[in-house]
Order: C-alpha cells, then sequence, then structure tokens
C-alpha cells in the first residue's frame, strides 16, 4: 500500500460524492414531475488488492444507480386509469344532459303533457269557446316544441361524443408512437450497459395515459421494451398495440352507418396492428374511448328511444280521439291533431288545424257537446304519458347518480394508489437534503484525505533532503 | 409509509376539494331552499316530487272545473228558483179560475197575466251564462232554446270531471225541465208546462171549467217538476262542495308530504353549515402549516 494508492482512494471519494450529489439534484429537479421515480447511487466498495500482504478495498464505487419502482402498483395505476378514464368521461357526459330533465327545478317536458291534457279539461267546460279551442292549440304547440328540445339536446350530446372520437385518436395515437420510440431508445441504451431510468419512467407515465383511454394490458420483455395489447369483443382481438419499436395506429371510418339523428355519419374506431396486419373496427367498452362510444350508441339513444316512443304514442292517440269527435260545426274531424309525427324531433302541432277542428264533441251535428274532450282529458292518467316521462326523469337521475358515485370511488381508490406509488417513488426534498449534506460532508472528508496524503508525502519527500 | 412532501399536498388538496364539495352542497340547499335540486340528488324521491306536482296540477285543474262548474249550477239555481216563483204566481192565478167566471174582464185579465208569466218561464228558460245558453243542452248553445212553446236544445248531458274517475253533470236540459221531455234518467216529471199554459190559456178563454181544473192540475204538477229541478241542482252543488273539500284537503295532504321531503331546514342546514365551515377552515390552516415545513429552513 503506497501513499499513491490512498490519493487514489481519496480521489475516486471525489469522483463518486460528485455522481451522488448530482443524483441527488436530479431528484430535486424532478421533485414535481409526473411520473418520475426517485433515484439512488448504490455504493459499494472497490475490489480489494492485497498490496499491504493483507485484503483492503481500492475505495468506492458505484455499483448502480436504482430506481425506486413497483411494477405491482404500476399494473394496480394501469386498471385503475381505465376504470376512472370511463367513469369520469361517463358522469361528464350525463351530467351535461341531466338538467333537461329536471323537471324539479323548472318546468319542462313532463309540465308541458300535464299543461296540455289540463287545456283540453278546460275546453270540456267551455266546449264552442273558442278561447279555450285556442289554449288547447297553444299547449299542443308547447308540447311539441319541448318534445323538440329534448330531442334536439339529446342528438346533439351524441353528436358531440361522435365528434370527440377524432381528437382521442389522435391523442392514443401520439401516446402509442411515443412509447414505441421509448421503447427502442430503451433497447439501444440498454445494450450498451447504460442507464434508462428516466425513459422508464416516462414510458410508464405514457402508459398509464393510454390505460386511461382504453383497457390494455402490458408485458415487460428482457430487453427492457414493453409490448402492450389491447382486447375487446370484435373477433380479430386481442390486438398488438406496441411491439417493441412498432407503434399500432388507430384510425376512424365514417361509412359505417349514422347516428339516432339519421344525418350525422357514425365515427367508427379502426386499428392498424403494430407491425402491420389488417386493418379492422373495433368496438371499445373500456376507458375514455369506452365510455364516449357507450354513451353515443347506447346510453344516450336509449334516452331518446323513450322520449321518441312517448312522441309517437302521444301524437297517435290524440289524433285517433280527435278524429272520433267532431268539430266546431257538428262534423267529424278529419285531420291530424299532430302531424304525422315519427319521433320527438319532427311532433309538431299539424299547419291545417285551427280551432274549428278541434274534436270536442262526442256526438255528429252536436255542436257544443263535450263528450270527446273529456276522453281526450283522460288520455293522460289512462295511458300515462306523464307516468312514462316521470320514469324516464328517475331514470337519468339514477344514471347520473350512479356515476358520480362509481367516480367519488374511483378518485378515491386513485388517490390511494397515487399516495402509495408517491410513497416508493416519490422524492422527498427532506431526504434529498439530509442525502446531500450526507454526500456534501463525505466530499469534504474526501478532500481532506487527498490533502493528509499530500502532506504525508511531503513529510516523505522533505525526509529524503 | 414514507411520507413525500408530495403526499402532503395531493392528500391537502383532496381533502380541501372534499370540504368545499360538501360546504357547495349545503350552501344549494340553503340557497334553492330545496333538499333536492336535480334528479341524481335522488332519483327515488325526485321522481315522488314530480309525481306529486303532477297530482297537484291536475288538482288545480278539478278544483277549477268545479269553480266553474259552481258558477253554471248557481246561475241554473237563480233561472229555477226564478221559474219556481213564476209557478207559484200562476197556480196562485188559477186557483182563482177553477170555478169558472162569466166576467170577460175577469178572464182576459188572467189570460193576460198567464201569457206575461209563460214569457216570463221562457226568459228564465233563456238564461245566458258568459254568451252560453244553460238549459240548451249540447245543441249550439249560441241560439235562443226557448221560442214559444218550442223547444230547439237537445237533453244531452254536459258532463265535466271533477276528479280522476268521477264525472258530475253540470247542465239541467229545457226539455227535461219545462216540457217534460227525456225523463230518464233525471225524472222531473212528463208536464209539457209551455203547452198546458197554452191549454189553460185556451180554457180560460172559453170559460172551459174541466180543462181549467185540469190545467190548474197540470200546473201544480210543473211546479212540482221545477222544484225536483231545484232539488236536483242543489243535490249536484252540495257533492261539488263535497268534492272541493275532499280536492282541497288532498291538496295539502300532497303539499304537507312535498314540503317535509323537499323544503329545506335552514336551522339544521345552518349547524351543518358551521361545522363544515370549522372543518374547512381547520383544514385549510393545517395545510397551510404542514406544507410550509421544509430542512431548506433549518439548512
Amino acid at each position: 500500500m503506497s501513499l499513491a494508492s490512498a490519493l487514489e482512494i481519496g480521489k475516486s471519494g471525489l469522483k463518486i460524492y460528485q455522481v451522488a450529489a448530482e443524483v441527488v439534484s436530479e431528484n430535486i429537479a424532478n421533485v414535481n414531475t409526473p411520473g418520475y421515480s426517485r433515484q439512488r447511487v448504490i455504493l459499494e466498495d472497490a475490489p480489494p488488492s492485497t498490496a499491504n500482504g493483507f485484503p483492503l478495498g481500492t475505495g468506492v464505487r458505484i455499483s448502480s444507480v436504482e430506481r425506486y419502482y413497483d411494477a405491482l402498483l404500476q399494473k394496480q395505476l394501469v386498471n385503475a386509469e381505465t376504470t376512472s378514464g370511463y367513469d369520469t368521461t361517463k358522469s361528464t357526459i350525463l351530467q351535461q344532459i341531466e338538467p333537461v330533465f329536471n323537471e324539479i327545478a323548472q318546468d319542462g317536458l313532463g309540465s308541458a303533457i300535464s299543461d296540455f291534457f289540463n287545456s283540453w279539461q278546460d275546453l270540456s267546460l267551455n266546449p264552442t269557446g273558442n278561447a279555450e279551442r285556442q289554449a288547447v292549440l297553444d299547449k299542443g304547440q308547447i308540447l311539441s316544441d319541448q318534445f323538440n328540445y329534448v330531442s334536439k339536446t339529446l342528438n346533439n350530446a351524441i353528436v358531440a361524443q361522435n365528434d370527440a372520437l377524432p381528437s382521442m385518436k389522435d391523442d392514443v395515437n401520439l401516446i402509442l408512437s411515443n412509447i414505441a420510440k421509448l421503447n427502442g431508445q430503451i433497447k439501444v441504451t440498454e445494450q450498451v450497459e447504460g442507464n434508462a431510468n428516466e425513459m422508464r419512467d416516462q414510458r410508464d407515465y405514457l402508459v398509464r395515459q393510454l390505460a386511461e383511454n382504453m383497457a390494455i394490458s402490458t408485458v415487460e420483455n428482457s430487453d427492457g421494451t414493453t409490448d402492450i395489447t389491447y382486447s375487446d369483443a370484435t373477433a380479430g382481438s386481442p390486438y398488438a398495440l406496441v411491439t417493441g419499436s412498432n407503434a399500432a395506429t388507430l384510425s376512424i371510418i365514417t361509412t359505417g352507418g349514422f347516428l339516432a339523428d339519421g344525418t350525422t355519419p357514425r365515427n367508427d374506431l379502426q386499428i392498424t396492428p403494430a407491425g402491420g396486419g389488417a386493418t379492422t373496427t373495433i368496438a371499445p367498452t373500456t376507458g375514455k374511448l369506452g365510455a364516449t362510444v357507450v354513451t353515443r350508441d347506447t346510453t344516450l339513444p336509449a334516452y331518446l328511444t323513450q322520449v321518441n316512443t312517448l312522441a309517437v304514442n302521444l301524437a297517435t292517440q290524440v289524433n285517433t280521439q280527435n278524429r272520433a269527435g267532431f268539430d266546431l260545426n257538428g262534423v267529424a274531424v278529419t285531420i291530424d291533431f299532430f302531424s304525422p309525427s315519427t319521433g320527438a324531433g319532427t311532433i309538431a302541432v299539424n299547419p291545417a288545424m285551427t280551432t274549428t277542428f278541434i274534436g270536442a264533441s262526442g256526438t255528429v251535428g252536436v255542436k257544443s257537446d263535450n263528450a270527446n274532450a273529456l276522453l281526450l282529458a283522460g288520455l293522460n292518467s289512462a295511458n300515462g304519458y306523464s307516468t312514462s316521462y316521470n320514469t324516464l326523469m328517475a331514470q337519468v337521475g339514477l344514471d347520473v347518480q350512479t356515476a358520480n358515485t362509481v367516480v367519488t370511488q374511483d378518485n378515491a381508490f386513485m388517490k390511494q394508489l397515487t399516495t402509495l406509488r408517491d410513497s416508493s417513488s416519490g422524492v422527498s426534498l427532506d431526504e434529498e437534503l439530509t442525502d446531500l449534506i450526507k454526500y456534501q460532508r463525505s466530499y469534504q472528508a474526501s478532500a481532506k484525505l487527498i490533502t493528509t496524503a499530500g502532506e504525508m508525502m511531503d513529510t516523505i519527500i522533505n525526509m529524503m533532503r | 409509509m414514507r411520507i413525500t412532501p408530495n403526499i402532503t399536498s395531493q392528500n391537502s388538496l383532496y381533502n380541501i376539494q372534499q370540504a368545499r364539495t360538501q360546504m357547495d352542497k349545503t350552501q344549494e340547499k340553503i340557497a334553492s331552499g330545496k333538499n333536492y335540486n336535480r334528479p341524481s340528488d335522488d332519483p327515488v324521491t325526485a321522481r315522488l316530487l314530480v309525481n306529486f306536482s303532477d297530482q297537484l296540477q291536475v288538482g288545480e285543474q278539478y278544483k277549477s272545473n268545479m269553480t266553474k262548474a259552481n258558477i253554471w249550477l248557481n246561475v241554473s239555481e237563480t233561472a229555477l228558483e226564478g221559474m219556481s216563483a213564476t209557478m207559484s204566481e200562476i197556480k196562485k192565478l188559477t186557483s182563482t179560475l177553477t170555478n169558472g167566471t162569466d166576467i170577460t174582464a175577469v178572464r182576459q185579465n188572467a189570460v193576460s197575466q198567464l201569457q206575461t208569466f209563460k214569457q216570463q218561464l221562457i226568459d228564465y228558460g233563456n238564461t245566458q251564462l258568459n254568451g252560453t245558453y244553460v238549459f240548451a243542452g249540447t245543441t249550439d248553445n249560441q241560439s235562443v232554446p226557448f221560442s214559444g212553446s218550442t223547444y230547439s236544445g237537445d237533453d244531452n248531458p254536459l258532463d265535466i270531471q271533477i276528479d280522476n274517475s268521477s264525472t258530475q253533470t253540470m247542465n239541467i236540459t229545457g226539455g227535461r225541465l219545462l216540457k217534460g221531455t227525456n225523463a230518464v234518467p233525471h225524472q222531473y216529471g212528463s208536464t209539457d208546462i209551455l203547452t198546458e199554459i197554452d191549454n189553460l190559456i185556451t180554457a180560460v178563454n172559453a170559460n172551459d171549467i174541466t180543462n181549467i181544473q185540469v190545467g190548474a192540475q197540470k200546473m201544480e204538477d210543473g211546479a212540482n217538476q221545477i222544484t225536483n229541478a231545484i232539488t236536483d241542482v242543489g243535490g249536484r252543488l252540495k257533492r261539488i262542495e263535497t268534492m272541493q273539500q275532499f280536492n282541497a284537503t288532498t291538496k295539502s295532504v300532497i303539499q304537507g308530504v312535498m314540503s317535509n321531503v323537499q323544503n329545506a331546514d335552514y336551522a339544521k342546514l345552518a349547524i351543518e353549515m358551521q361545522q363544515q365551515e370549522l372543518a374547512f377552515e381547520a383544514t385549510l390552516s393545517s395545510t397551510a402549516k404542514v406544507t410550509q415545513m421544509s430542512l431548506l429552513d433549518y439548512l
């Protein structure tokens, strides 16, 4: 053992603690970076030499820069992101349409239905009254307007979901190509024994973002790359989203048919799997994409169908009953009250309908009879229009409530998982500062070692003079 | 568990958000005065509330129907009271004629009075309400139903709805009343009062004692016929009054239940709000303290 080796040991200390301080500074700098996992230098003693006749280490060296990372937690986070993405999106959409059905706070379709049939009651008290007849027409107009409004709002919400798909598809494509790029870089870096910790963090973060959009499963390969697949109920499932440095691409076709409004072409998602393969149409039911497609194709159309059925039934039954009556001149009514209606969007009071053609009378030739007006007024309770509308309102309320509750649970679960992840991977400034002081002191000590060894050399050199 | 500053700040944010959400809910209830502001607040209760308000709306309609029917029946009753008084006058007059008289002037005077009384009955029979002839049945009630001794109206009932499942006939038809026709289902009598007065006038003119006595009997029957009609109207008014009370009771019961469910309890909410405020302020203050702490301050 020579003094020179003591100098060498001091030098290794200086070098290594400088690196350690660098790692600390990297941690401190990334304290707020989403997805960042803290890193630690793992020190080990350098291989011993037996120059002094007994083995002694030759200083300190870095065994590795380790990343605090929990693979199981990452998997749980990926799954939780998918659930949360689906529930949050669905809840947002449903909350947007809830006000249309909010009969508690303001009068809407429900009260328009009651008002319309009440106006027939008023007519029954004065079957020939012009004001009463006009009121029936006006209330019919308001009822049609309300039906049109509800139908329009639901259709707009459906179209809005359809319009959201292209930009969501672009997001997913960007994430996929970035993951594929990172896969390639990680593989190359690790092949040359490099440190790809930051890239792995970025990739994990992107995978979580991807999972928010659709349910995925990941496989970690021995070369450091991650393969991602997506499955749904379609025939070609599962689809490879990322294989090594190849990414799949999502695209949209508009030839699959039309939305509920009958005019807007439906955007269908297609996938070209990673590494090539036939482009296939997919039907996502998970994540943000799934929520968008499911609300567009199932939830909102179901509400619309109920409103449409109600509109068609009401229009048909009112028309039939009105035709069964006799008009202001005691002549049988031959025109419809509501224009032939195919749904809530098209229902309207027949333009040819005037106060004369309201069939209040139930007897031919008799003008001021009110038998038919009474029958018309009774249609609501007989066929339960108000009841079915109230059921629909409660259904929407229940769906919104369920979605909101699930979102609250998701948030709590996500918070729990994020806390757990932060607990192992998050940067603690206090910890880093303590480490920094530790490394600073070690650096100072190494420097002291070098000056001491230098002084010892001086002593020897001076002895030789 | 290892706690990092990020965990602390995320937890703080989450808790602040939770506290704010709760306060916002309470604040909404206080501001709107309602416990439920949208269907999703409680779908089952929302459905209940909307059903109740439908029921109230229909109840209001029945109330309005009954108010209008009441006016109609009261107008009818006034006319009927008038007819009844006229019939009494006719009866009084005929009772002086049953033995006949040779004095032409007396007979002419009686005939003239009978003609006036008949016209009086016709005028009552043509009573109008808002431009509608109340005794005209369901024919075109824009034209006079009684002209001379003929009745051009019909005897169809004008039913109105006074409750979910019950209707009430509103009109008394002129035919049943003064012509004794269509006795079924409301049999007031079968006396054709107007024609019988005509017959009586003929008999008085001819001093035909037998027919005058027959006429006097008919006038007696006619008076009963009108009294029967008055009784019927009274019965209908009573039924409507009962239904009005029932309607009002139902309304106040429903309103009571609704306000129990829907109206916000301000005292309770104010206390809840205070508790939430306290919790929120505590959260804010502890967040401010915890997030400020750092080893950096001591280095």
